[in-house]
């Protein structure tokens, strides 16, 4: 009887979580007709600077280079000490509901969508087409910064959205897991690299961010849905995809596409400037 | 409630109970066993886990990184029954949780000692694990464990004893049917033979049985209960179909048979008989009532050595006897009366030195089934037997539709109830009145008066003389208010003896046959020896019309009350066929004239004339007169001139109760 009614609570949590896979972009209409009493925590991730000039009203300031461990080297998340404390700082829970907004190129958002992922946060969503098209549309603004009352949040790991050095060299091994390179064709292909060996990781298939994004627009943004089912067509759903780019920024965007398509993804933001670094590992071209 | 239930249900109901109580108490044990086990897994898995991610969780408080969180939250999720694991660096901050925080939120969690596992309401186990290396303690882990995700034996027992249950309890039932019907059929064999047995026609049913146990003791006492039953009805039923005293039906049975012969139509023609013995009193009276049954006895025998056949007698009450004649018709029954009548008739009862003749007297019903109604028959029976009684001693009387003078016949029996009542101390009863008989030729200061009865029934009515007399005399009831009479006014003077000095003479009356009567004569010679009373001033009263003939068998009896001074007056001179020879040849000391020839004496010369002649007949055998009927003073002035000795009437003294006179 409890497995019945197990089995039936999983269909339903399913069906729940098809939905949401749909809804993790927020128009702009949306959000300024959402009842301000919800407790919405809204992500300004632009830098210090723009967000002090104006910012959506309520909006609190997490710009983008907070994800970053240490962004010279790669783009591996940040320690979780300090994750920890940032999101303690604005009031941040596991279960608290957030919208991100960038500027509008969608690859900030993203990276932050990526990062509140791994730390545990399961309501997450970013702002269709960014603050410049809420600017556009003269939606409310706001330089005022809110008060913040901190949050009991303790680090919690999402392994399943952060892909470690180890986990890709398995997935490399592994038929029933894809792993997807973000970067440029020529990247792929061996003529260009950031690190000092060229070529792929093995099995790899090319995916380039570019092509999510829709480029000759006045407002840069994510494919539309169907657009985006195209492209990753060849990617068997149910399979686990594993996502790299060059240091683990850009890739994001393919990551928050697949997340949209409700595939099981991880990002592995080492990326290729640790495992082209490293000698011991394999590459193809 | 409970005791309405039958025996098997109460037993099946019991069953199902304790079956049920048994069961889920088993269940309920396993189960314990099971959590138990359980949170003795979970404590041991914490403690192992603990220890194998020691290393992992040391790493992340000291060098913490994302990858190896990652790492440790990949690991632990391998355990499933691992809900949420929280870890605190030494300061007891908390620097990474896994699961849901839910379980940790909650501070009391906080506060767990090192090790001590604790179980909350929902069965999880919450346990604080050191993270140590080299003995020293960098942090500690709280884990909290689903003991639900393990798969126990017990639970896969469980589940099999869930379903053996209700198996369990049919099988259980199954028994307690069976066993019920072992232990309860004894109890319904032994109602049913009760329901059976039949009181009405004495028949029982015994109950059989192959236990030994208390069962067979009920079963044996039954029976032993039911043979005594069936002995002792018999004998209540011949008691209750019998009279004691000669063996005959009693009213019961004989009604009983009347009312089934009634509705046999085999039978065309019925007799009915009721026969009641005339002298049945007397033999009680005289020679006393052991004498009485005897004479009973014997009657009852005759009936039955003479009557044969489809024939049944009962006694049913007294000396009144039925007989029923069954297909018999008018005539045989006449025959059969006759010859009953005659051989009684014929029946000398002897007792001690007494020598009693008797004769009975038959009413006699010819009835066809349903004729009558049983109650009609028997009252039917009753008329005929009293218009046989009516018409005297011995006789046969055939019931007749224009009989039905019920009103009369019931209405003396009534008196005659009356009359037994008064002569036996009440309610009912008889009151002595005296009225003057006044000496017309001389003057005295004493007083001379005639005793005459009145009769009050149990309401306080008078009734007349001229009602109840009648109805003494056609029940030979007489002799018993004459005697009654004589013995009251003995003992009344006797209780006054002063009023003696003032009385000159008495005139008691009696009826005809009384003088006759041994009874009565008997009586008189005792109360001669009783009382102390002048017996020359008794005067004994006998009427003309019905005593002559009597008074000559009764010789003897009269010279010996003359040789005590007992008087004898004739009454009512002049109405009967009487003739002046009677006063010639009779021993009256007084004759008393008809009121009828005082009454018209002055206007009729006849009877005036009349008054004369038997004034000087009377005075030729110095016989006293006594004129009845005197109403004026002519009539006193009248008859003292012709010589009359006394006068009586209401001008000369009405009746006034003997007790004014005392």
């Amino acid at each position: 009887m409890l497995k019945y009614l197990s089995f039936i609570t999983l269909l339903l949590s399913t069906y729940s979580h098809s939905i949401s896979a749909s809804s993790l972009r927020i128009s702009a209409e949306e959000l300024s007709t959402l009842n301000s009493s919800e407790e919405i925590v809204l992500l300004d991730v632009r830098n210090k600077n723009d967000y002090e000039v104006g910012h959506i009203k309520n909006a609190i300031s997490f710009p983008v280079a907070l994800t970053y461990y240490d962004k010279k080297v790669n783009g591996k998340i940040q320690k979780p000490q300090l994750m920890q404390k940032y999101l303690k700082e604005r009031g941040i829970d596991t279960q608290s509901r957030i919208i991100i907004y960038d500027e509008g190129g969608i690859v900030s958002a993203a990276r932050v969508f990526w990062a509140l992922e791994v730390y545990g946060l399961t309501k997450v969503q970013i702002l269709d087409r960014g603050y410049k098209y809420w600017r556009y549309k003269n939606l409310e603004t706001s330089q005022i910064i809110p008060k913040i009352k901190p949050s009991q949040y303790i680090v919690k790991i999402n392994h399943k959205r952060l892909a470690s050095k180890f986990a890709t060299q398995l997935a490399t091994h592994n038929k029933n897991k894809v792993v997807i390179d973000a970067r440029s064709l020529p990247a792929y292909q061996g003529k260009v690299s950031v690190a000092k060996r060229f070529g792929h990781i093995p099995s790899a298939i090319s995916v380039p961010f570019e092509e999510n994004i829709i480029e000759n627009s006045e407002f840069e943004s994510l494919k539309p849905l169907s657009e985006l089912q195209d492209l990753y067509a060849d990617v068997p759903t149910g399979k686990k995809v594993i996502i790299y780019c060059k240091i683990g920024l850009v890739s994001t965007t393919n990551y928050f596409a697949l997340r949209e398509l409700g595939y099981d993804v991880a990002n592995y933001d080492a990326s290729w400037r640790e495992w082209g670094n490293d000698d011991s590992l394999p590459i193809e071209k | 409630m409970w005791q309405r239930l039958s025996i098997r249900t109460q037993l099946m109901l019991l069953m199902f109970f304790l079956l049920t109580f048994v069961g889920i108490g088993t269940l309920g044990l396993v189960n314990w066993f099971d959590i138990k086990e359980r949170q003795t897994i979970a404590t041991e898995q914490a403690d192992t886990l603990g220890r194998s991610l020691n290393n992992d969780l040391l790493s992340a408080l000291i060098n913490t990184n994302a990858d190896g969180l990652s790492d440790i939250t990949f690991r632990i999720e391998g355990f499933k029954s691992v809900d949420a694991i929280q870890l605190f660096n030494n300061k007891g901050e908390a620097i990474f949780s896994y699961g849901n925080e839910m379980y940790i939120r909650d501070d009391i969690y906080k506060k767990l000692k090192i090790d001590v596992p604790h179980f909350d309401k929902t069965g999880r186990l919450f346990i604080r694990h050191p993270v140590s290396a080299d003995e020293y303690v960098y942090g500690s882990a709280i884990i909290v464990i689903n003991p639900e995700q393990y798969n126990t034996r017990v639970k896969e027992n469980f589940i099999t004893l869930l379903l053996i249950f209700p198996i369990e309890i049919f099988i259980g039932m199954l028994v307690a049917w069976r066993i019920s019907l072992r232990y309860s059929k004894p109890f319904e064999t032994i109602a049913q033979a009760m329901q059976e047995n039949d009181i009405e026609k004495n028949q029982f049913k015994s109950v059989e049985t192959t236990f030994k146990n208390e069962i067979g003791l009920l079963f044996s006492g039954y029976n032993k209960m039911i043979s005594k039953i069936i002995k002792t009805t018999k004998v209540l039923r011949y008691q209750s179909h019998h009279d004691s005293l000669t063996g005959l039906y009693n009213r019961f049975a004989i009604e009983k048979e009347i009312d089934e012969t009634l509705k046999n139509e085999n039978y065309k023609s019925n007799v009915l008989i009721n026969l009641d013995l005339d002298q049945f009193k007397t033999v009680n009276d005289t020679v006393g009532h052991i004498a009485g049954d005897e004479l009973l006895q014997m009657v009852a025998h005759t009936l039955k050595q003479s009557l044969t056949g489809n024939t049944d007698i009962a006694r049913v009450g007294g000396d009144d006897f039925f007989i029923l004649l069954k297909n018999t018709t008018e005539q045989q029954g006449i025959d059969i009366a006759e010859k009953l009548l005659k051989e009684l008739r014929d029946f000398r009862f002897v007792w001690l030195s007494d020598t009693l003749s008797i004769s009975a007297s038959i009413g006699m019903v010819v009835f066809k089934p349903f004729e009558y109604t049983l109650t009609d028959l028997i009252k039917s029976a009753d008329i005929a037997f009293y218009n046989a009684k009516a018409k005297g001693q011995n006789k046969l009387h055939i019931y007749d539709e224009n009989d039905k003078d019920e009103k009369q016949l019931s209405s003396e029996i009534q008196i005659a109830g009356y009359i037994k009542e008064a002569l036996n101390g009440g309610p009912s009863r008889f009151e002595l009145y005296a009225q003057d008989i006044v000496p017309l030729q001389r003057e005295t200061d004493k007083v001379s008066y005639e005793i005459l009865i009145r009769m009050f029934d149990s309401n306080g009515n008078f009734l007349s003389p001229d009602h109840f007399l009648p109805v003494a005399e056609r029940y030979q009831l007489m002799i018993d208010i004459d005697k009654y009479v004589l013995t009251s006014y003995l003992k009344t003077i006797k209780e006054n003896p002063q009023h003696l000095k003032k009385l000159e003479s008495v005139h008691i009356n009696l009826a005809g046959g009384t003088l006759n009567q041994i009874e009565f004569q008997n009586c008189v010679k005792e109360a001669i020896e009783l009382y102390d009373f002048p017996w020359e001033s008794l005067e004994l009263e006998v009427t003309e019309t019905s005593s002559i003939g009597n008074l000559v068998h009764a010789q003897e009896f009269i010279k010996f009350c003359q040789q005590h001074g007992i008087g004898f007056a004739l009454d009512d001179f002049g109405t009967g066929m009487s003739s002046f020879e009677y006063l010639k040849n009779l021993p009256f000391d007084i004759v008393k004239i008809d009121g009828s020839f005082v009454r018209d004496m002055l206007s009729d010369p006849v009877d005036h004339a009349m008054i004369r002649y038997t004034h000087e007949i009377s005075k030729l055998r110095n016989q006293e007169t006594v004129a009845e009927y005197v109403e004026t003073k002519d009539d006193v002035e009248e008859l003292r001139k012709i010589g009359i000795t006394y006068g009586q009437g209401y001008y000369l003294g009405k009746p006034r109760p003997l007790a004014e006179w005392i």
